[in-house]
């Protein structure tokens, strides 16, 4: 019976049908099915597919934006019948786009995609100083710290904004992504990671929680 | 410096019909970070009157040692097309000057609505600044020089994400209809620049259309031509001008645009690209496509930024090595010089051209 439901969900995911995936957790639930399972069995799977036609050229941002919008949703119906232990956050994200520059595009299409991915992500929105990152991370130590840019000016800042987390102890990895940043600069501005879209950024950002290398 | 302007011509126009130049022409496409640092003024100093702006524009070709002439504003209508529509709609607030680097208007915040989008008001280009003074500026280096600029519109998919933001990759699946209607209305301006610019810079010989829309990692190629392709092929039918299309995107749907706008009866003349980087993937683009010009051979954010001046050198050398000796070629580090990028490097690039790029080709 179990089985039913999660390939039904999985296809409801894939088929980006919002109101049939809450009705079929809502009948889950109500069967009693184990929050976490539908998670694990039902929604991961289906994120990950997602992903993996992303990958190969079948899907683009618009499908993993809104498949972050749909997940992000399906979990906050899920979360209020876990035992607290059970609904803690795949991790805590910070992000924003550093200062100088207003773009936020890619930044927000990412912050969807780890939404659904299970995170909690406190977005600071844009032309974001070292001091805010710092302060923020202060305030929410997060797993991984997200900062992008579009604008060459903006890379600076970013090398600014490590510089001073590493100056404050704040030992939290950093990952890069947007138009201005590469896998070359990454590594001189001292980021960690470095994401050339929001689900390269997924992946790096579960990676470096899990304490793999960093920098794809 | 005093440089040799019909030379510049002449050497563009013999690459442009396939004719043998006296060396490979460079472009460089100028924006506001280079012309800060070379003329030492800030934006709004350079724009603030159409006799500074041409001098400057002026200023910055000659020292980059270039063969064209970019105006030294961005070259296309995005960017400063946000501060136009910020100004016909009342909302200057929503656009952010920057003194040193190309300022931008923050996006989706006046297309946040339905209702929004209804009532966009379409910026008036012979009327909103700064156009009238960017195209007195053309037309004062074109009586000077000979020279000019490209006619550079942006055809939607920039204009799209300034005035909707992200939404607008949602609307692809939620609200096509909605999104169609913000197209139109990016292409109405559009064209209303196009006709501003004929009459106050005369007519330009092509368009240098920027096509973001067309990379493979934001939306599919059907999406891509539904909402940007489409109106690309309706301007150059309607204007009835060869395209130059430009597409900085990292990961370019180059082929699939060209053979689509030639299926639709649209010339394209020039390809400007930095991506992909790989030397040998030109070359086949090349046979593919023997009569498009290329313009590229260098990417702002990896030799121009990362590299030596050697580095820069050997590309240009091995691009103009595998790509020159069949002419339509054009040296391009590409897009906008950004900060970040060394003046040493750009330099590099206009003594690797003059030593290494003129014809006959002969390297190693």
């Amino acid at each position: 019976m179990n089985d039913t439901y999660f390939s039904t969900m999985k296809e409801h995911v894939l088929a980006f049908n919002e109101a049939a995936l809450l009705e079929i957790i809502e009948k889950a639930l109500n069967q009693g099915v184990a929050p976490a399972d539908i998670i694990s069995d039902g929604l991961s799977p289906g994120l990950e597919m997602i992903g993996q036609k992303f990958e190969v050229g079948e899907y683009f941002l618009p499908e993993l934006m809104l498949s972050g919008n749909i997940m992000k949703n399906a979990l906050d119906k899920i979360r209020p019948h876990m035992l607290i232990t059970e609904s803690k956050m795949s991790g805590t994200v910070l992000l924003g786009t550093a200062e100088g520059d207003i773009h936020y595009i890619g930044k927000n299409i990412f912050g969807a995609v780890l939404e659904g991915d299970g995170y909690k992500v406190h977005d600071l929105g844009v032309d974001v100083s070292p001091q805010t990152f710092l302060g923020k991370a202060k305030e929410v130590n997060p797993d991984i710290i997200g900062i992008s840019a579009l604008i060459s000016v903006a890379v600076s800042k970013i090398a600014e904004t490590i510089a001073l987390l590493k100056e404050n102890n704040i030992q939290t990895k950093v990952i890069v992504g947007g138009a201005a940043l590469t896998r070359e600069n990454t590594k001189t501005i001292g980021a960690d990671g470095y994401g050339a879209d929001a689900w390269q950024g997924l992946r790096i950002t579960r990676e470096l929680i899990a304490g793999e290398e960093g920098i794809r | 410096m005093i440089r040799d302007y019909q030379a510049c011509l002449e050497r563009t126009r013999a690459v442009m019909l396939g004719k043998e130049p006296d060396r490979v022409p460079l472009y460089f496409l100028t924006s506001e970070d280079v012309a800060a640092r070379i003329t030492g003024l800030t934006v709004r100093e350079m724009i603030s009157s159409p006799e500074v702006l041409a001098d400057k524009t002026i200023m910055v070709n000659n020292f980059l040692g270039c063969d064209n002439m970019a105006l030294v504003t961005n070259a296309y209508c995005g960017p400063f097309e946000g501060l136009a529509y910020a100004r016909a709609n009342g909302r200057e607030d929503v656009f952010v000057w920057k003194d040193y680097t190309t300022p931008f208007i923050r996006e989706g915040l006046l297309c946040q609505t339905e209702e929004d989008i209804e009532n966009l008001v379409i910026p008036d280009h012979s009327q909103t600044e700064p156009w009238p003074t960017f195209f007195k500026a053309i037309k004062i280096i074109q009586e000077k020089t000979g020279m000019g600029h490209q006619l550079g519109p942006s055809l939607t998919w920039s204009n799209v994400q300034m005035l909707r933001g992200s939404q607008a990759y949602l609307d692809v699946k939620l609200n096509p209809d909605l999104l169609m209607k913000l197209c139109e209305k990016i292409y109405a301006s559009q064209w209303d620049y196009y006709e501003a610019y004929c009459k106050m810079a005369g007519q330009p010989v092509s368009a240098f259309e920027c096509s973001y829309a067309f990379n493979r990692h934001m939306l599919s190629f059907e999406d891509a031509w539904k909402f940007e392709g489409q109106f690309i092929a309706r301007f150059a039918r309607e204007t009835k001008l060869p395209l130059i299309i430009h597409n900085c995107g990292f990961k370019p749907y180059h082929i699939e645009l060209i053979e689509k706008l030639w299926e639709e009866g649209v010339s394209v003349i020039a390809l400007n690209a930095s991506h992909p980087l790989d030397i040998d993937w030109w070359v086949d683009f090349r046979k593919r496509f023997p009569d498009i010009t290329i313009m590229g051979g260098l990417h702002v954010s990896a030799e121009m930024e990362n590299g030596t001046e050697e580095d820069v050198e050997n590309r240009v050398k091995a691009f103009i090595k595998k790509l020159g000796p069949q002419g339509r070629l054009i040296i391009t580090p590409t897009c906008c010089m950004p900060w970040r990028v060394p003046m040493y490097n750009i330099k590099a690039v206009t003594h690797a051209v003059e030593k290494y790029g003129k014809y006959p080709i002969d390297i190693d």
